[in-house]
């Protein structure tokens, strides 16, 4: 294996475990990872708004509903006293009743939607901070590895050149 | 010599020449991968991380946050109101009723009630979980 400054060394077993699993630590990110997490960030800007609508006309949709079915009702009840104060009455409160469902229920809607969306951009945050940072130490631990392969070759080389420079100068002296 | 090193790769042939050039240094292929995965993570901090943590610091800081949902939900209310009144002038018309000004008189004190008590349920209820949403962010959900 040919590092920063190596010669051909020993790798231990333990320490081509080590490489090997930080470059596909590396490779995972790069090629797994990475598109995966841009899909869903891309989502979650995409979907915010749709989220929203398609809460808000669930909301629209119960409450018609529920109202739709009362006025029959309402309307079968009443048809006698047509113009009565009872029934202008009536009519006002389930109207002002199914005004008042659809605004809490709206308002409820975009805080849970507002909610959710944060929650992404956090898990967004996390993912992108957590997976980064993973295949950087992969690729610091690799290149450390290396380095000290690195390392234990220029020792040996500078142990072979001071024992020749020694029998040089032992020579010289006799 | 375009390396710091020569072929051999060791410091034994180091080439202090190297220092002198204005050549771009050429790394070991170790070296060019951690290089070139920061500069990945670089950039996608740049176009992904960033401006979402933007958005975060924005929803969290942003002193009119809480006062824009209060807004919100005051038209919420507007709009719900605003189309059950349309509703009850159809059902009113369907059946070929008109109020008469006391009839008319009462029923708009009566929405004028329910209204009132619904902006305030909607708007407190927009307050606090706007504050909860900035608390959240804040110290995580």
């Amino acid at each position: 294996m040919s590092g920063l400054l190596a010669k051909d060394s020993e790798t231990t077993p333990a320490q081509l475990a080590i490489t090997n699993s930080s470059r596909e630590q590396m490779q995972n990110y790069l090629g797994k990872w990475l598109p995966v997490q841009s899909y869903f960030i891309n989502q979650q800007q995409t979907m915010k708004g749709f989220n929203t609508q398609q809460t808000r006309g669930q909301v629209n949709a119960g409450v018609n509903a529920a109202e739709g079915q009362a006025l029959n009702k309402f309307n079968s009840a009443s048809g006698g006293q047509v113009g009565s104060g009872r029934m202008m009455s009536g009519l006002t409160g389930l109207t002002n009743n199914a005004a008042m469902s659809t605004a809490s229920g709206l308002t409820s809607a975009d805080a849970a939607a507002r909610r959710d969306y944060v929650k992404g951009l956090q898990t967004s945050l996390g993912l992108t901070q957590k997976t980064g940072n993973l295949a950087l130490q992969g690729m610091k631990t690799a290149g450390t590895t290396q380095a000290q392969e690195a390392g234990l070759a220029a020792a040996q080389d500078a142990q072979s050149q001071q024992g020749a420079a020694q029998i040089i100068g032992l020579a010289a002296a006799l | 010599m375009s390396t710091l090193f020569n072929n051999s790769g060791t410091a034994k042939t180091f080439d202090p020449g190297r220092f002198f050039t204005h050549d771009a240094p050429e790394y070991d292929p170790q070296t060019t991968n951690l290089l070139n995965l920061s500069r990945s993570i670089w950039s996608q901090s740049m176009a992904q991380m960033y401006p979402i943590q933007d958005q975060l610091i924005n929803y969290a800081e942003n002193p009119k946050f809480i006062n824009d949902q209060v807004q919100s939900a005051q038209r919420n209310v507007d709009q719900s109101f605003a189309g059950q009144g349309a509703l009850q002038q159809r059902e009113l018309s369907g059946l070929g009723v008109t109020p008469t000004a006391d009839q008319a008189a009462s029923m708009q004190k009566q929405t004028a009630l329910s209204k009132g008590l619904s902006e305030a349920g909607a708007m407190n209820t927009a307050r606090e979980s706007a504050a909860q949403t900035q608390q959240g962010i804040l110290r995580g959900f």
